[in-house]
């Protein structure tokens, strides 16, 4: 009956764990470390300078950077880890493996379409960042409607997007400016220095 | 208190919590969620005399309240209609599932809320570091780069307000200043990593395997621990497989049948914290009274 908290729980669990695993086996040169850990505080203090405007957050922003820049894997690494590290200072909960999942997985996917065209113009970058703004809601609405109410249904479903779609909204439509107008600049930047450092992802 | 169940190994402590979260999510039923929030309360005040949780119980309890309304709200299944609203009936059966689940939602954070007192960020560090040690490696680095990038973030605007850069104003415009900001943070911050970088490579890194400073000894006592939650875990998770300490909301309410021997073990496992902190302070109350 109410087995599907557990099995939720433990199943984010084990589809963060094989990205760590990665992670630890990889080949990976000291300079790409130590990008992956300032890319991943970039974006766990990202909050920072935006505090005083609420809804909007730049760290979705950075981890799709860093997902096109770095490529999959470590577009996964440094969502997951902003997740985890920001919650060190907010306080650990059971979402923070959702958190993990959900910011990892917008980094993975930025990380799998890098190479196609459209994701190195302006607005093909916009909309990625928009739909990926309702995404993460949506996968933080899961642990939710999938632990805590029952039967499932399209009505639990409907009724928890219902009432995150404010906030959905303006993540979507902030990462989508942040995308916009600064997504050329960041890209140049982060190229940059992978370039200068024959890091040339995986 | 510093001796007792916070002294443990972490990961005695890490098991321990992982434990508890587990049977709390699986055993939703009563007399088990009252018999863990009531553990864990106690423990709370045992901890920091209730400290942490005078700050958050507020969260806890509206995050619970949260399940137990979305619940009735949602769901319309069961037999037993109390009333409508609008025209869909609300039913006692969905309205105590939500109950219960709400309730298991605040002990799940109660749990939280006491493993984040006893598993201090060096455990958590130390448990990370022996499984994944590059992952505890980056982990430290962001831990350190948070502070000191706020640092150089508030040197950057002390900077561009000298120059006038930071007018504030309009909500479009404040967003674009703050990027700004973040903008020459970001450049600053990659090209100085790269220097960390080559300084780690010039003092050693990835020449041979990482060793680590491990500042925690596994005792006697804490292999105690180990092998009793080991010896508790086999029974509880048998009998949740089996069915114990679970109920059937729909369609019908089942009763609230207790399978003592499985109760009896999963309270002690609730209660192992709170006995380990009074048997310390006996102890202490021993040895003192012989000086």
């Amino acid at each position: 009956m109410g087995h599907y908290l557990p099995i939720s729980f433990l199943l984010v669990v084990l589809s963060i764990l094989p990205f760590y695993l990665r992670f630890e086996r990889r080949n990976m040169k000291a300079e790409e470390i130590v990008l992956v850990a300032s890319l991943a505080a970039l974006g766990a203090m990202g909050r920072v300078p935006f505090a005083a405007i609420p809804g909007v957050q730049p760290t979705s922003f950075i981890v799709i950077m860093a997902g096109l820049t770095l490529g999959a894997e470590s577009g996964f690494v440094i969502g997951s880890t902003a997740a985890i590290v920001s919650n060190l200072f907010l306080g650990q909960g059971p979402w923070t493996p959702w958190q993990m999942l959900a910011w990892g997985s917008m980094g993975l996917a930025a990380g799998l379409l890098r190479r196609l065209p459209w994701m190195h113009r302006p607005w093909g970058r916009a909309a990625f960042g928009f739909v990926w703004g309702f995404l993460y809601g949506w996968i933080m609405n899961l642990w939710f409607v999938l632990g805590f109410l029952h039967p499932l249904s399209w009505q639990a479903f409907a009724g928890a997007f219902a009432a995150s779609a404010y906030f959905d909204l303006s993540h979507a439509l902030a990462n989508a400016t942040f995308l916009l107008l600064f997504g050329g600049k960041w890209s140049r930047i982060l190229g940059r220095v992978v370039r200068k450092f024959g890091l040339l992802g995986e | 208190m510093t001796g007792g169940f916070r002294s443990l190994h972490p990961l005695a402590a890490a098991l321990y919590f992982s434990g508890l979260v587990l049977f709390v999510m699986w055993l939703v039923h009563p007399a088990y969620l009252l018999a863990a929030g009531g553990c864990l309360l106690l423990l709370h005040l045992q901890l920091d005399g209730g400290a942490a949780l005078g700050k958050a119980w507020k969260g806890y309890l509206a995050m619970g309240a949260l399940v137990a309304l979305a619940n009735p709200l949602v769901s319309t299944r069961g037999a037993t209609i109390l009333g409508y609203l609008g025209n869909r009936p609300v039913t006692l059966e969905s309205c105590v599932y939500g109950l219960l689940f709400g309730l298991t939602l605040s002990v799940m954070l109660l749990g939280f809320g006491a493993a984040r007192q006893v598993i201090t960020l060096d455990r958590f560090l130390y448990l990370t570091g022996t499984g994944l040690p590059r992952t505890a490696f980056v982990i430290v680095m962001v831990l350190r780069l948070v502070p000191l990038l706020k640092r150089r973030l508030r040197e950057i605007a002390a900077a561009a307000k000298t120059q006038g850069r930071l007018g504030g104003g309009k909500r479009t415009a404040r967003i674009r200043e703050a990027m700004e900001l973040l903008n020459t943070l970001v450049v600053w911050t990659l090209e100085e990593s790269l220097h960390m970088a080559v300084a780690m490579r010039a003092s050693g890194y990835g020449s041979g395997p990482r060793s680590t400073f491990a500042a925690y000894r596994m005792e006697g006592r804490d292999k105690g621990v180990l092998v009793l939650l080991g010896g508790l875990a086999l029974p509880i998770l048998a009998g949740s497989l089996w069915g114990r300490g679970q109920m059937v909301f729909y369609p019908l309410l089942s009763g609230l049948e207790l399978h003592l021997p499985h109760y009896g073990a999963f309270l002690f496992w609730c209660a192992l914290p709170i006995l380990m902190n009074i048997g310390e302070t006996l102890q202490w109350q021993i040895i003192k009274s012989k000086t």
